[in-house]
């Protein structure tokens, strides 16, 4: 590769050696730059803008000393904050265990509802009770005993087949 | 270069006072924060995460043996914060690029420096040309680039900050050069 060469149309062939220059990295890419005007016109348009750039960039950035004060203020007030307490987690967690707990305990339970027999229906008069209390009798069965559909679905005013026949009666095929 | 605050630190990292690490938070806020702020382009994310780089350096001041520069060893702990960030937050740093320029365009820029009315479209079609090459490198390249241009810091301390070779930096900064050229040529 030519290095020396000042000719404008080989000026693309050396725009490694640009970068080069532009990073900084080797002596080659000074001594081709010094001699090329081509090359050197580049490079310093390049400069140039990165310049601008990063002028651009660092005013961006800049804040008022008050920003800066602050923000250090923050650091120190963090820092002591987590050095008296290292371990925030460890602390806030068996706490907030403790207090699921009480929470707990604390609501209210509502009243376990009474469970309605559903055998024997909701008895709503005396009259209905002793209605009831004769049927149970009539039938011998004790009401724990009795079949739930039979007792259910037996109207107040049928009398109760006596389970013992209805069991003993055969079958009519068996005769 | 070497840190007046690394020599106090690294003879005995357990004697450091409060007040000499409040010194070291003084002394290198700014750089930090800017690093940050330019991987983000967020004022209160640079802002946070800047206190957690520095809460972080703190906590492991233990493991700082001295081989880098105390500067250096910051800047690790905010790239890092940064990357863990943006996996996080899956941010796009495209969408970060849009709002930024529509940012340069109404601010001008440069407030401090006296620039004819030509000289200003210039300047803003140089740098956006700049912005618009950055944005095609991935994030590790525009770390390299930034670090390099921005923060004009020696190859072998970028390699150290984001924990690649030398020869990597290298290949990094070639790229963004080739595309910021690519992208000059059509600013006039």
């Amino acid at each position: 590769m030519n290095t020396n060469s000042n000719s404008d149309s080989n000026c693309n062939s050396h725009e490694p050696l640009i970068d080069s220059a532009l990073i900084g990295l080797n002596l080659t890419a000074e001594y081709h730059l010094s001699n090329c005007a081509c090359c050197q016109g580049e490079r310093e348009k390049t400069e140039q803008a990165l310049q601008h750039f990063a002028a651009l960039q660092r005013e961006q950035a800049s804040r008022p000393e008050s920003f800066w004060e602050e923000q250090a203020k923050r650091i120190r007030a963090v820092r002591r904050f987590r050095k008296f307490n290292p371990s925030v987690a460890a602390v806030l967690a068996p706490a907030a265990m403790l207090l699921l707990v009480l929470a707990l305990m604390l609501v209210p339970r509502r009243p376990a509802q009474p469970q309605v027999n559903a055998a024997q229906g909701p008895i709503v008069s005396d009259q209905d009770l002793l209605v009831a209390v004769e049927q149970a009798v009539n039938s011998g069965t004790p009401d724990a005993l009795e079949p739930v559909a039979l007792a259910v679905d037996v109207p107040e005013t049928t009398s109760v087949i006596p389970t013992k026949r209805i069991a003993k009666e055969p079958a009519s095929h068996e005769n | 270069m070497m840190d007046t605050a690394l020599s106090t630190i690294a003879p005995g990292v357990n004697e450091l006072t409060a007040s000499d690490f409040d010194e070291i938070v003084r002394r290198h806020q700014r750089r930090i924060y800017r690093f940050v702020w330019m991987l983000l382009r967020d004022a209160d994310e640079a802002d946070n995460l800047t206190q957690e780089c520095f809460l972080r350096a703190y906590q492991h001041l233990g493991s700082f043996r001295g081989e880098s520069s105390l500067e250096t060893w910051l800047l690790r702990i905010a790239a890092n914060l940064v990357r863990d960030h943006a996996r996080n937050r899956k941010r796009s740093f495209w969408k970060r690029l849009l709002g930024l320029e529509g940012e340069e365009s109404e601010s001008g820029g440069f407030a401090s420096v006296e620039l004819t009315p030509e000289q200003r479209v210039l300047v803003r079609e140089e740098v956006q040309a700049v912005w618009r090459a950055a944005s095609v490198l991935s994030e590790q390249q525009r770390a390299v680039f930034l670090l390099r241009f921005v923060e004009e810091m020696e190859l072998s301390e970028i390699a150290d900050v984001l924990s690649l070779s030398v020869g990597t930096v290298k290949s990094h900064l070639f790229r963004a050069l080739q595309s910021v050229r690519s992208q000059l040529k059509d600013v006039s």
